[in-house]
């Protein structure tokens, strides 16, 4: 499964990213907003990890972007800032599959990404059968 | 300011009255001596006066006053003492009679005549002079020119004060010359002291000479005792009579009264004089004690009003330091969740990759003092996040079955994860509804916590959580986790929920000290309770008692409040 990883902090990327790659997925880092909306419009990724606040800016616009640009991808908002204390996130972001809180648990990270890929695997497979 | 010491209110009314009587006393002794001397000075002039009057009316009655003189023998016992027999009141006058002067027809004195040598047969007849007319109107009275005249005192016949009277002697329409009589003052003065009275002669004194029928004669010469015969004062042919008027002594009678009266209305007027002087300084005390108490009060205004100024500044820098420390704390802990959710997953890959079981059990431990790190921060952040007021609480009904369950998994879990031998045991009453109105997460993380502890402090025996309901109306949700464990120590269950308090005995419960603390403002900010005790058959009881959480509606409606 292809992601991507939306995180300014270089050792939580490389963990997130080493974690994954340990898994058999592949995994692209983005640092900024605009390294990932070029990152989502140069290619299709099944699964988005991204932080909200990075140094540019925050990530609304990348994750409308993303469920827009490919509309199968699971994202997944992993954040350890106080903006959302009870949840909002989802009414701002509604395009999110899920929230996470920092820090996550690698295990638990894996378990979702588990999830996704086998959600993924069974949209992909609806969709061909319904090619056929 | 200072407060003088002032007299109560008897005490300055004694001194006043004190005071007030002995300005009467004053006056009154003031009065009297100027009383007195008035008096004296009035009394010496009345003494002039009368002495003066007293010789014009005698001679004014007796200028008419024939003098028989070949009546008059030389009797030392006669001698002019007549008058003095014949009144008492008059002794003065007769008794001070000190002789005889023969004047001429122009009044000047050719001789004097001591009254020891005085004779009347021989002396008198020398005076001469006067008019046909002029001796008709004497004898017919009431001729001023021919009244005998008063002179000074002259040459030197006579000493001290007096008057000399010249009383002409007439017999048979013959001035047979004239007599005088010197009078003293000072007699008079003293006789006048001694029965003080009216001012004028005429008041004090009755002097009448009336002309007597009996003509005059040149017969035997009178005496004193046919004076006392006749019963009328007879004086050569006439009756002279003086009496002494009862004196109107009134005002000296009522003069003490009056200054008596006097003192008094000087004593009450000083009384009140007093009184005003004092009610004045009084007031003139209680407005300057008014003017400094206004004055401290509006010290104590401004210094209010800078003490509030800057309590309110305090208060606002306080507030906007506290406000300062918990965005930063804030800050800091989501800050810090980065860069921990690295350690932790670096720990976890490494735990999860390592060839060895040293390398494993090395990244374990790491990673469990990331964890307690983590709870650390996420304990304070809550804690700050509640003392700031910016918890809310969001109540709604949940699935009893599902709270219940939720906790018997993971109290399984920690049991696991703890290796302990114990038992864990969730049980709820059959009278509890289906369905309990709670925030669940809020519920939860109270629940968890104290399970996490539970299990924490229990190595052997049994952790049970029951729920029931309970109230008058069974409204109120109760919780309760207990535990087989030693117990709270007794100097530590006072202040288990107090923030930072660590169990020092208890080096396995050691955490951030925040857990309870959290939970306990968590219970309250529910509008519920939770509470700990000691169970006598050992272990500990922790008790979460949550209002109207449990009572029987149906209703899914959802509650946002601030706590």
């Amino acid at each position: 499964m292809d992601c991507l990883i939306v995180e300014d902090d270089n050792d939580l990327a490389l963990t997130f990213e080493a974690c994954l790659v340990d898994q058999g997925h592949s995994a692209a880092v983005a640092q900024t907003v605009e390294e990932a909306l070029i990152g989502l419009r140069d290619f299709k990724y099944d699964l988005l990890l991204l932080d909200y606040g990075l140094r540019d800016d925050t990530t609304e616009a990348v994750v409308d972007y993303a469920v827009t640009r490919c509309p199968h991808m699971k994202t997944m908002l992993i954040t350890g800032s106080g903006v959302f204390p009870n949840g909002e996130a989802q009414r701002y972001f509604p395009g999110l599959d899920w929230i996470l809180r920092k820090p996550v648990p690698l295990a638990d990270l894996l378990a979702f990404v588990d999830h996704a890929e086998m959600s993924l695997s069974r949209d992909t497979g609806q969709r061909r059968v319904h090619a056929l | 300011m200072t407060q003088t010491d002032r007299p109560d209110g008897m005490t300055r009314l004694i001194r006043v009255g004190a005071v007030a009587l002995l300005g009467g006393i004053v006056a009154w002794i003031c009065g009297l001596a100027v009383h007195e001397r008035l008096e004296m000075r009035q009394m010496r002039r009345d003494a002039a006066v009368l002495a003066d009057s007293f010789a014009h009316d005698l001679t004014r009655r007796l200028d008419v006053l024939s003098v028989a003189a070949r009546g008059w023998t030389r009797d030392p016992a006669l001698d002019l003492i007549i008058f003095q027999e014949r009144a008492s009141a008059m002794r003065f006058l007769i008794s001070d009679i000190e002789g005889l002067a023969r004047v001429d027809s122009a009044g000047k004195i050719v001789a004097s005549i001591p009254k020891e040598t005085f004779d009347p047969q021989t002396d008198v007849r020398e005076i001469s002079g006067l008019s046909e007319a002029r001796l008709s109107a004497i004898e017919s009275r009431g001729v001023p020119d021919i009244a005998p005249r008063i002179a000074p005192p002259a040459g030197g016949e006579t000493q001290g004060h007096s008057w000399i009277l010249h009383l002409p002697v007439i017999s048979d329409r013959q001035v047979l010359g004239s007599m005088l009589i010197q009078i003293s003052l000072d007699d008079v003065f003293h006789a006048h002291l001694e029965s003080p009275g009216p001012r004028a002669i005429e008041e004090r004194y009755r002097i009448s000479a009336t002309l007597n029928a009996k003509p005059v004669s040149a017969g035997p010469a009178v005496t004193p005792e046919g004076l006392h015969a006749v019963g009328e004062a007879a004086l050569l042919g006439h009756a002279l009579e003086v009496t002494l008027q009862p004196g109107r002594e009134v005002f000296s009678l009522v003069a003490p009264a009056l200054i008596l009266l006097f003192a008094v209305v000087a004593s009450v007027l000083t009384a009140l004089c007093g009184l005003l002087w004092a009610q004045r300084r009084d007031t003139q005390d209680a407005k300057a004690q008014l003017f400094d108490a206004l004055n401290r009060i509006a010290s104590l205004s401004v210094a209010l009003k800078a003490a509030n100024l800057a309590g309110e500044r305090s208060e606002s820098e306080s507030g906007q330091l506290r406000d300062e420390a918990d965005r930063l704390l804030s800050t800091v802990s989501h800050e810090v969740r980065t860069p921990l959710n690295a350690i932790m997953g670096m720990f976890e890959l490494i735990v999860s990759q390592a060839k060895t079981d040293n390398v494993r059990r090395k990244a374990r431990t790491g990673l469990s003092a990331a964890q307690r790190l983590h709870r650390l921060m996420s304990n304070l952040l809550e804690h700050t996040k509640i003392r700031g007021g910016r918890l809310e609480v969001m109540r709604m009904y949940m699935p009893t079955g599902l709270l219940s369950r939720s906790w018997a998994n993971t109290l399984e879990g920690l049991i696991s994860h703890a290796r302990h031998d114990v038992v864990a045991e969730v049980t709820v009453a059959d009278d509890l509804p289906d369905r309990v109105y709670v925030d669940r997460e809020r519920v939860e993380q109270i629940v968890v916590n104290l399970l996490d502890n539970a299990v924490k402090a229990t190595t052997e025996g049994k952790v049970q959580v029951d729920m029931r309901r309970d109230g008058p109306k069974g409204e109120n949700l109760v919780i309760t986790v207990t535990d087989t464990g030693p117990g709270i120590p007794a100097d530590f269950i006072d202040s288990i929920f107090l923030p930072f308090v660590y169990q020092e005995a208890n080096p396995k419960a050691a955490a951030s000290g925040l857990g309870l603390a959290i939970s306990r403002d968590l219970a309250r900010a529910m509008e519920g309770s939770l509470t700990a005790e000691n169970l006598p058959e050992g272990g500990a009881r922790f008790t979460l008692i949550l209002r109207d959480a449990a009572g029987a509606s149906g209703r899914d409606d959802r509650l946002r409040h601030s706590a």
